[in-house]
């Protein structure tokens, strides 16, 4: 097995790259330390002297090549399916040949849209109303972003455009809450901060990548209380601004502020850092693995947090906004909703999301860089696989809320990744729309003929002559 | 090669797929399975179980034996369904319906028994004169999650198995498999027209008496292109594998194949077990 995902990277490789003296590449990829093959290296001069296509092609190989080998953005092609076969060894449906063809669509992505922190999310399925399809989701932050000032015409778009006369009531609380209250909001996220601080980029085919649109606190709100099965169709209408495209974004921002964790002392707080004093936590260079994988403790959230009314908590903003609570502004009719979208501090809980109030504060927020057992108990799972020897264990964890989020790590997580593979919908306990009361039948209930005319003037007639008699009695 | 298959379809890691292989061949011999193969998995919180059907003869209407196991390597058979377990499911909230998970604990109690209270006022044996015979109700059985697993997957089994037309035919033997049946035809393999339920076409040939082969007239069984809603199965025709998948949509995780132009079919299932009630109103 092993040998033949060796031969298969060899001829990907040769693939990718198509040079036109294959062998001599074959004998460089295959020997690359032996002194006898160090002249290969040398064999792209070679080539030049061949009477090849022209002198521009040579000139533009050579200023390839360095660019390739310094390119910090490039994903190792072997790390990336490492991951995915480990995930597809060990129960995640990922066959080896999708892996490949991932790994190759990745690679090609990387050379034609320079990005850091680039990350294979993971596979939606897409099942509703078309035959079934399944969307490649890519998560980065591209180097070349677009100019903010298209995204703050959108959101001013956004804001003026109604919610969509067709849309049908969503599940759960009823539509005049999300409406007034909706209004007091935070602004949106630019481009690289907080909900948009990474990109996505979706694929059905895995050749062509179309980027989703930016989220808003809007539409990340409007997407708690909906519950669609993806089609496949990114244009698709749903009763959210962008349609499947922006209810895909937002389904993609809450697991990912949710389910994404890395291991413990991968990352750090810095250490002159007072200890009440919030910061962003920076990865540890000196990071040479985690030892206890196997427990929930040793796996930390990194990221922020998504608040209720859909802003994503901000470490240097932790302390400001209670502060807020004490100004009343008698003037602003939403000062009490403000205050009370300030004052949020929680967790992504999908599980009553959808029941209890936008705006309904919860408790306290943990502590950066707290473990995933603070989430709450039962929402993750530990399970060991590969239980040959301990060195090869493989840890896998999976949140029970969002089916499909799991985390497979192995070697004291030097080898780990963040991978979702489903439908994008959260477990929910109760079908939707609730089911209603059964009507239990009348049993004695005695059926009467309707009173004709002749019967009304009769029934009219006695009450007459009853109202006489009172009269005349008085 | 329908348990390969199948299992490539689920999604099996390696070491479990490897158990099998060693284990299912001893558990067909042991208990002389006969059309067995692996039926799926049902994914719980802490462990998945792998389910593994078989029929100790060769009648279709015959209800199979279902086998589970955790790591592949141990099997154990599900206990049988009576009235009274299902009963008893139900009245704690573990019907078909239910969306509760599968924990993935074998024992855990479904309907765990209330504890007596010590002081219980006795008053019909302190009154006298009292001559009417009141019997105790009987005991309400105990069940477990492996109660509801198989509950489940005789549902699941029965709501998303499907065969093609004219596969089965009537024998004096009982319904088995039609040898003449060529299959379906390429160009008629996204038509659902050409399928049908496993559960329809063994109750439309039971009415069946003396006729070999059922000519058309009397299919008066629904096939899939009837079923309601119409969103309900998705059906795909993968080129490259040379395979018709189908899925039922109220089962996220299943998918039935058919090898078009022979006469195999099979299905497998990978999923949470259980029913999506949702569905009417995620899709739009």
């Amino acid at each position: 097995m092993e040998e033949l995902q060796e031969l298969v990277r060899l001829v990907v490789q040769l693939n990718v790259e198509s040079k036109d003296d294959i062998m001599s590449l074959w004998n460089r990829i295959n020997n690359p330390v032996e002194p006898e093959n160090a002249a290969p290296v040398e064999e792209p001069e070679e080539a030049e002297k061949k009477p090849a296509e022209g002198e521009e092609n040579e000139e533009e190989e050579e200023q390839e090549q360095p660019e390739e080998e310094e390119d910090p953005t490039e994903v190792p092609f072997d790390s990336i399916m490492d991951t995915l076969g480990m995930l597809s060894r060990h129960g995640v449906h990922l066959p080896e040949t999708e892996c490949h063809r991932i790994a190759v669509a990745i690679h090609k992505f990387v050379k034609s849209k320079p990005c850091s922190d680039l990350r294979f999310f993971g596979r939606l399925e897409a099942t509703s109303n078309k035959p079934y399809y399944a969307y490649y989701v890519l998560e980065a932050k591209p180097d070349d972003d677009e100019p903010e000032e298209e995204a703050e015409e959108e959101a001013a778009e956004e804001e003026a455009e109604p919610a969509e006369s067709e849309s049908t009531v969503p599940p759960g609380p009823p539509a005049k809450q999300v409406g007034p209250r909706t209004k007091g909001l935070p602004a949106a996220d630019e481009r690289g901060t907080g909900l948009n601080e990474f990109a996505y980029f979706v694929s059905i085919d895995l050749e062509t990548w179309t980027r989703l649109p930016d989220l808003t606190p809007l539409m990340l709100c409007q997407s708690r209380y909906m519950a669609y099965r993806l089609s496949g169709d990114l244009g698709r209408k749903l009763p959210i601004n962008k349609g499947e495209a922006g209810y895909m974004r937002c389904i993609l921002a809450r697991i990912a502020f949710s389910t994404v964790v890395h291991p413990k002392g991968m990352y750090m707080t810095d250490p002159e850092a007072e200890p009440d004093e919030p910061v962003a936590p920076e990865l540890d260079e000196e990071w040479l693995g985690t030892e206890g994988i196997d427990s929930l403790d040793s796996w930390v959230h990194v990221r922020n947090m998504i608040y209720k009314n859909g802003k994503v908590s901000s470490f240097e903003e932790e302390e400001e906004e209670p502060e807020e609570e004490e100004d009343d502004d008698e003037d602003d009719p939403f000062a009490a909703v403000k205050r009370q979208a300030a004052a949020l501090a929680c967790w992504e809980d999908p599980l009553t999301a959808a029941e209890e109030d936008v705006f309904a504060p919860r408790g306290k927020r943990p502590a950066a860089l707290s473990p995933v057992t603070a989430d709450g108990k039962g929402m993750w799972q530990m399970r060991k696989l590969g239980l040959v020897s301990a060195a090869r264990q493989v840890v896998m964890l999976k949140h029970t809320v969002w089916p499909g989020a799991m985390v497979v790590a192995t070697n004291q997580a030097k080898t780990y990744a963040c991978v979702y593979i489903g439908d994008g919908l959260k477990r929910q306990l109760l079908p939707l729309p609730p089911v209603p009361m059964l009507m239990t039948p009348v049993v004695d209930m005695h059926e009467q003929n309707d009173p004709t005319a002749e019967d009304e003037a009769e029934i009219r007639r006695k009450r007459e002559a009853a109202e006489e008699q009172e009269a005349e009695e008085d | 090669m329908n348990d390969k298959l199948a299992i490539s379809l689920a999604g099996v890691p390696t070491e479990v797929n490897s158990a099998m292989k060693l284990t299912l061949p001893a558990l067909r011999r042991d208990y002389k399975l006969k059309n067995a193969a692996f039926w799926g998995v049902i994914k719980g919180d802490l462990h998945d179980y792998y389910i593994f059907r078989g029929f100790t003869t060769g009648d279709i209407k015959e209800q199979p034996l279902v086998f589970y196991s955790f790591t592949g390597a141990e099997w154990a058979q599900l206990p049988p369904l009576s009235p009274k377990l299902v009963e008893a499911m139900n009245n704690h909230g573990y019907h078909i319906d239910c969306q509760k998970p599968f924990t993935g604990d074998s024992s855990l109690l479904l309907n765990p028994p209330k504890e007596e209270d010590e002081a219980e006022p006795e008053p019909e044996e302190e009154e006298e004169g009292e001559q009417e015979a009141k019997t105790k109700p009987e005991p309400e059985p105990v069940t477990t999650e492996l109660h509801r697993l198989k509950m489940m997957v005789d549902r699941i089994s029965q709501d998303t198995e499907i065969a093609p037309i004219g596969l089965y035919y009537r024998t004096s033997e009982g319904i088995t498999v039609n040898p003449a049946f060529s299959g379906v035809k390429i160009e008629d393999v996204t038509k659902p027209a050409k399928y049908a339920l496993k559960t329809a076409v063994i109750e439309c040939l039971s009415k069946v008496d003396g006729v070999n082969p059922v000519p058309a007239s009397m299919w008066v069984t629904p096939t899939l292109a009837e079923s309601t809603p119409k969103y309900t199965w998705k059906i795909e025709y993968d080129e490259s594998e040379q395979l018709v998948l189908l899925r039922n949509q109220f089962y996220p995780g299943h998918v039935a194949y058919v090898v078009p132009q022979a006469a195999v079919c099979g299905s497998v299932y990978c999923g949470t077990g259980v029913y999506d009630a949702s569905l009417p109103f995620m899709i739009r």
